[in-house]
């Protein structure tokens, strides 16, 4: 059982496209996952058609136990389940806050979810809030797509700052090249330069390709609609890197 | 995960367009499988009685369980190329599945019980956001004695309501029933009918049968076990056929001899001497098959030092119960064992209209009289036994307790069952403590003939290893002999006691 969780403090790099064929890719082989959508924009349910109850929300979510598996639904895959977000998850944080001193409240309330699925993801907010804490302590692995930018890679180091000050596990951080344009000379010498940043980055790169843009109109993980595309490849081979990580 | 499963058998064996009536307009075609599907068990069903199924589908081998039309899986599947007939359960790879097939097959083999065709077209229904919220699945089972067509409903989490939904509009339709058999009638599509087959006589006589009726059914039921098991004796799949041949051929003697006066005598003495020859055409083969499945149970008993003697015995063994073997297959594909067979069905079947003088007299009388007089001699011969009686009188004791236990089960099925499991309960006690008893000696004995032949006949240079090897089972065994004998009083007084006594004189006198 391994929890991964997208993380970027940085919106738009990729964290709910990866999520989702991630997902999709773990369960191929049998296995069963459950994502857990946390960002209220609800992209993850979008790509899978699922809307979330209409009763459902923080606070059923941070009620835990009932309150929250009545809400899992299954996808159109086989062994690949969704936990809705709502619009009320912006606000998580502050239930956090009222519950939870010591940080691991999000990790209890997946504890009855880790006997029924081999793995969990998150698709997290792109934001470094109190939510993101928990998320780090939950989670096995926080995994963080970064688009090969000079900005991008100075965001990424601010989250190892982060993680060396507040004594977080630093081997659960790791990172992959999301996005990537081979024909833009700075993406090229940002991923040359790889070895020179602190933190570990994985061998596969996510493609910028309009194939996962595509995800929106199709709403189907990459593989479904393209299978034979650059995007599926890269996902899979960023599925084995993952497993392989011990 | 939570989901709702249900199976339904379709009225049209073929079953088309069941789905398309069903969710006309938002059906989603997933997948479509072809297999051959294997169904495996032992002869006597053991998985089956377990509600278990072992099926093997390409290279893969996993179990089922029957319950209610759901056949969720037990374990993990496991990858298995092989031919899965005549394994036994340590021929699989170690983990859950073989774990539970170790429980459930003890010594017994596997055999291939069905075979069938199946295809498995999965749906999807749709909603307005053309998400799937049920799963279909349509599967057609075929052999060349038909087809059955059946169609599983499959929940998806979170859209119990569609499922509810979909579920009442396929009732509507009435073009199917919920299926709790699925698993049988696919079975006998194959020609083949689960659970047909049990060592234990299951009879259900009448109350108010003729004596002579009973012993008829009786008699017919173990002359069927002892045709059934011929196959498995010659094919040699496991030693169990041969063992619950024996016991029908031990079980008509029993019942020819104690059961008096109701078939005519001459034909009684004719087949009482048929079947002492034929059990006797058995004997080594069964003595041999037991020292084999013994085999660890000995090797347990030696120290390492004299392991390497066992070795030699053992192979020496296994090279004359192949000898054995080849001698039984002889026996029964000669033409006097079934002229002998044929004559005896034919006796069964005229057994109606015969009869000797008591014949008439309403079987659950005769049962009365037979068993209680028996019970009145073992509990007579067992309280004259103390712990300076010579070991005879405990054999004597054994079979006449073995005796007693046949008639009880010939006719258990006149008599309450609760009662009638009561005292097989107190009896089997004393019988194991007897049965104990007379396999140790019986072992010490055969162990003493084979070190005189060792010792006189063979040349190998190993004969002193087996020997010594021999000399140490025969001394273990006999102090565990000891053990056994000391246990007697304590299994008697459970037999002889008052509440056992009271239940028989109830019941038969």
């Amino acid at each position: 059982m391994s929890i991964f969780a997208l993380y970027s403090m940085k919106g738009g790099v990729g964290k709910t496209a990866a999520a989702v064929n991630l997902a999709y890719e773990a369960v191929q082989s049998g296995a069963t996952a459950l994502l857990c959508d946390l960002d209220p924009q609800g992209a993850a349910a979008f790509y899978f058609r699922i809307r979330a109850k209409k009763k459902f929300g923080r606070k059923r979510f941070l009620k835990g136990g009932k309150h929250l598996e009545n809400n899992i639904r299954g996808t159109d895959f086989e062994g690949l389940d969704l936990l809705p977000s709502a619009m009320s998850f912006r606000n998580l944080d502050l239930g956090l806050d009222d519950r939870a001193k010591n940080k691991s409240y999000l990790k209890r309330l997946l504890t009855p979810m880790r006997k029924e699925y081999d793995y969990i993801f998150f698709d997290c907010p792109p934001n470094l809030t109190l939510l993101a804490e928990h998320v780090f302590r939950a989670a096995d692995y926080v995994v963080v797509p970064c688009i090969p930018t000079t900005l991008s890679m100075l965001t990424h180091q601010k989250l190892v700052d982060f993680f060396k000050k507040n004594k977080l596990k630093r081997g659960k951080l790791v990172s992959f090249f999301s996005m990537v344009e081979q024909r833009k000379t700075m993406h090229k010498d940002t991923v040359a330069q790889v070895g020179e940043r602190e933190g570990k980055f994985l061998n596969a790169q996510i493609p910028y390709t309009t194939d996962v843009e595509r995800m929106g109109w199709a709403r189907q993980p990459v593989a479904c609609f393209r299978p034979r595309s650059k995007a599926t490849q890269a996902y899979r081979e960023l599925w084995v890197e993952l497993q392989m990580l011990k | 995960m939570i989901t709702l499963s249900e199976t339904y058998v379709l009225s049209d064996p073929h079953g088309r367009d069941v789905v398309e009536k069903l969710a006309p307009e938002r059906l989603l075609h997933v997948s479509e499988v072809e297999k051959t599907v294997r169904y495996f068990d032992t002869f006597d069903w053991r998985l089956y009685r377990k509600g278990l199924a072992l099926i093997q589908t390409g290279s893969t081998v996993y179990l089922q369980r029957i319950v209610d039309g759901e056949y969720p899986l037990v374990h993990d599947q496991i990858e298995m190329k092989q031919n899965l007939e005549g394994r036994f359960w340590w021929m699989f790879p170690e983990g859950e599945l073989r774990d539970t097939l170790r429980d459930a097959l003890s010594i017994r083999a596997l055999l291939l019980r069905a075979q069938v065709e199946q295809k498995v077209c999965g749906f999807g229904v749709l909603n307005t956001d053309e998400k799937t919220v049920v799963r279909l699945f349509l599967t057609h089972t075929s052999t060349e004695n038909g087809h059955v067509a059946t169609l599983a409903l499959q929940s998806v989490r979170g859209y119990e309501r569609d499922f509810e939904n979909l579920r009442r509009r396929f009732m509507k339709l009435d073009i199917a029933h919920a299926a709790e058999d699925v698993f049988e009638r696919v079975m006998n599509l194959a020609g083949c009918v689960p659970g047909d087959y049990s060592s234990k006589l299951n009879l259900g006589l009448n109350r108010d049968a003729s004596g002579r009726e009973a012993t008829g059914e009786i008699l017919q039921c173990l002359h069927d076990v002892m045709r059934q098991n011929e196959a498995g004796i010659r094919a040699d799949w496991d030693t169990e056929f041969l063992h619950d041949f024996r016991v029908a051929i031990r079980r008509t003697r029993s019942a020819l001899s104690q059961i008096k006066g109701v078939l005519p005598k001459d034909a009684v003495e004719h087949f009482k001497d048929e079947f002492r020859q034929l059990n006797r055409s058995t004997n080594r083969l069964r003595d041999l098959d037991v020292y084999l499945l013994e085999e660890e149970t000995y090797r347990a008993l030696l120290p390492q030092s004299l392991q390497p003697g066992l070795d030699a015995v053992f192979s020496r063994l296994k090279s004359e119960r192949r000898r054995a073997l080849n001698d039984m297959v002889q026996v029964l594909d000669k033409p006097e064992y079934l002229d002998m067979m044929n004559s005896w069905a034919a006796f069964l079947q005229g057994v109606q209209s015969r009869g000797g003088k008591g014949s008439a007299i309403p079987a659950i009388a005769l049962a009365r009289k037979f068993i209680y007089k028996r019970f009145k001699q073992v509990l007579k011969r067992g309280q004259a036994i103390g712990d300076d009686t010579p070991d005879e009188a405990l054999h004597n004791l054994r079979i006449d307790c073995k005796k007693l236990r046949y008639l009880l089960e010939f006719f258990a099925s006149l008599f309450p069952k609760d009662k009638m499991n009561k005292l097989i309960g107190y009896m089997k006690k004393l019988q194991d403590n007897l049965g104990d008893f007379n396999d140790l000696s019986v072992q010490q004995q055969e162990l003493m003939a084979y070190l005189n032949e060792v010792l006189s006949r063979s040349r190998r240079t190993d004969r002193l290893l087996c020997a010594a090897a021999i000399g140490g089972l025969i001394a273990r065994l006999h102090s565990q002999q000891q053990v056994v004998r000391h246990e007697f009083a304590s299994a008697f007084a459970t037999f002889s006691g008052k509440k056992n006594v009271r239940l028989y004189r109830d019941l038969f006198r």
